[in-house]
């Protein structure tokens, strides 16, 4: 200590920094700048922001590679999400779709509150040459009987051909081995709709027994008959896509769009119940 | 004054002034991208006790004056006593560095930066209570800044030794040829 007080630009040293240090600090207290503070930033600040620029460019060069792989992780996190968003808007837009058919399932469950329906989803279609089999997940463990009909939200899909425990097998309307009593909706002339090895090739069934006199046209459309002993009274079937005249039989033929989805139905509904006919 | 006096004086006042200046400069530019721990190395202290031990407590308290206000000028706002701690610490070092035998130098700073660091953290303790007081959770304040700030500052005196050495190139280049002290 008593070098220091000895060494005299020592002491003017320490002296003049106390000094700075109070100043500068009281200064700065009140919301000011001291002028040595400002002299020496205004000199060294444009230096400081050389150097900034330079690190920083630096910096760009070391972490640009981190920032790649940084992105380039993102952008896989993102794909993801997005990919999941895409599979949950099909999911929901499937949903809607559902939704709708129940919708409209349920008004068919309205308008035929004699019938008792088992809903069914087609777990299996098998198709040849020949015909076409869909399956369906509920069998006799559900109630399910062969004979009962199958309809879907636009009309009917065919009839139960085979039933297992928990499957059944359902023939489609247009086979060559399915035939209902239908009628013309606007005369209710009474006729048989079935399936024709020819016209099954174009999706279509056949309507024959009409007496000569009906009144019937191309768009008419065509319902199950109170005749039936096998379908409740008023389903759609589907309309009239052509009509014909057989000479020999002299007899109107009728080929008939089925209504139904026949080649896409996934949903459908087994009648269980109507007019205790099972019974 | 003589006129070899005067010239060297200058030579000094340069290179030590401009070496004050890029060490607070690099001071606020670079330290802070290369934070351990979070904690920020002072590479100022290191200059200091280098000059000190080398070149006397006069340059070194000098230039410590001149790098605390450099450094107070370009990154620091309110109370500061910065240029006071590097002065104190200037003339410590020079002081040693007297004591310190020619060939013995370098072991007397590599035994100093330890004690420096130490008083950099007193220091900087000091600064938190001033500018924090009655914020402050000493345990937190130790353990997570001021510890890693001592380690960072002790490791980072070599380097700057090396800057200070290659700065001192043309004042020792002068000293050689006899024309300047």
């Amino acid at each position: 200590m008593k070098n220091l007080f000895q060494n005299k630009f020592m002491v003017v040293l320490i002296v003049i920094s106390i000094l700075l240090v109070g100043t500068t600090s009281f200064i700065s207290a009140l919301g000011y700048t001291s002028y040595v503070r400002n002299a020496i930033g205004v000199v060294l600040t444009p230096i400081q922001e050389g150097a900034n620029f330079v690190f920083d460019g630096i910096e760009d060069i070391f972490t640009s590679d981190e920032d790649y792989k940084r992105l380039e992780k993102e952008n896989k996190e993102l794909k993801e999400k997005l990919a999941k968003q895409e599979e949950e808007l099909a999911k929901a837009q499937l949903a809607l779709e559902e939704n709708r058919q129940l919708k409209e399932y349920f008004g068919i469950k309205e308008e035929h509150t004699d019938c008792t329906f088992e809903n069914a989803t087609v777990t299996g279609r098998q198709s040849n040459t020949y015909n076409t089999v869909l399956t369906v997940n509920k069998g006799s463990y559900h109630g399910i009987k062969p004979g009962m009909p199958v309809i879907d939200n636009l009309g009917v899909i065919g009839c139960v051909s085979e039933v297992g425990l928990t499957w059944s097998k359902v023939t489609l309307l247009t086979e060559p081995d399915f035939s209902i009593g239908v009628s013309v909706e606007k005369n209710s002339e009474t006729g048989i709709c079935s399936g024709s090895f020819a016209a099954s090739k174009n999706g279509l069934c056949i309507l024959t027994h009409l007496p000569d006199e009906t009144e019937v046209s191309v768009g008419d459309r065509i319902v199950t008959s109170d005749s039936s002993t096998l379908f409740p009274k008023g389903l759609t079937v589907g309309k009239v896509e052509a009509i014909d005249y057989d000479t020999v039989s002299r007899e109107k033929i009728c080929y008939i769009k089925p209504s139904a989805d026949l080649k896409n139905a996934d949903s459908v509904m087994i009648i269980t119940d109507f007019k205790d006919i099972y019974e | 004054m003589n006129k070899r006096f005067s010239l060297g004086s200058v030579l000094d006042i340069a290179v030590y002034g401009i070496l004050a200046a890029i060490m607070a400069v690099l001071q606020t530019t670079l330290m802070h991208r290369i934070p351990v721990y979070g904690a920020i190395a002072d590479i100022v202290i290191g200059a200091v006790c280098c000059i000190g031990i080398y070149r006397g407590e006069n340059t070194a308290a000098a230039f410590g004056l001149f790098a605390g206000l450099c450094v107070d000028a370009l990154g620091t706002t309110g109370v500061s006593l910065l240029p006071l701690f590097y002065t104190l610490t200037g003339y410590v070092c020079g002081r040693i560095g007297t004591n310190a035998r020619e060939g013995a130098r370098f072991t007397a700073y590599l035994i100093t930066v330890p004690f420096l660091c130490l008083a950099r953290t007193l220091f900087s303790l000091l600064n938190h209570i001033i500018n924090y007081f009655g914020d402050i959770d000493f345990g937190i304040l130790f353990l997570y800044i001021l510890l890693p700030e001592l380690l960072y500052t002790a490791v980072v005196c070599i380097p700057v030794f090396i800057i200070v050495k290659f700065f001192e190139i043309p004042v020792i280049i002068a000293r050689k040829r006899g024309g300047l002290y």
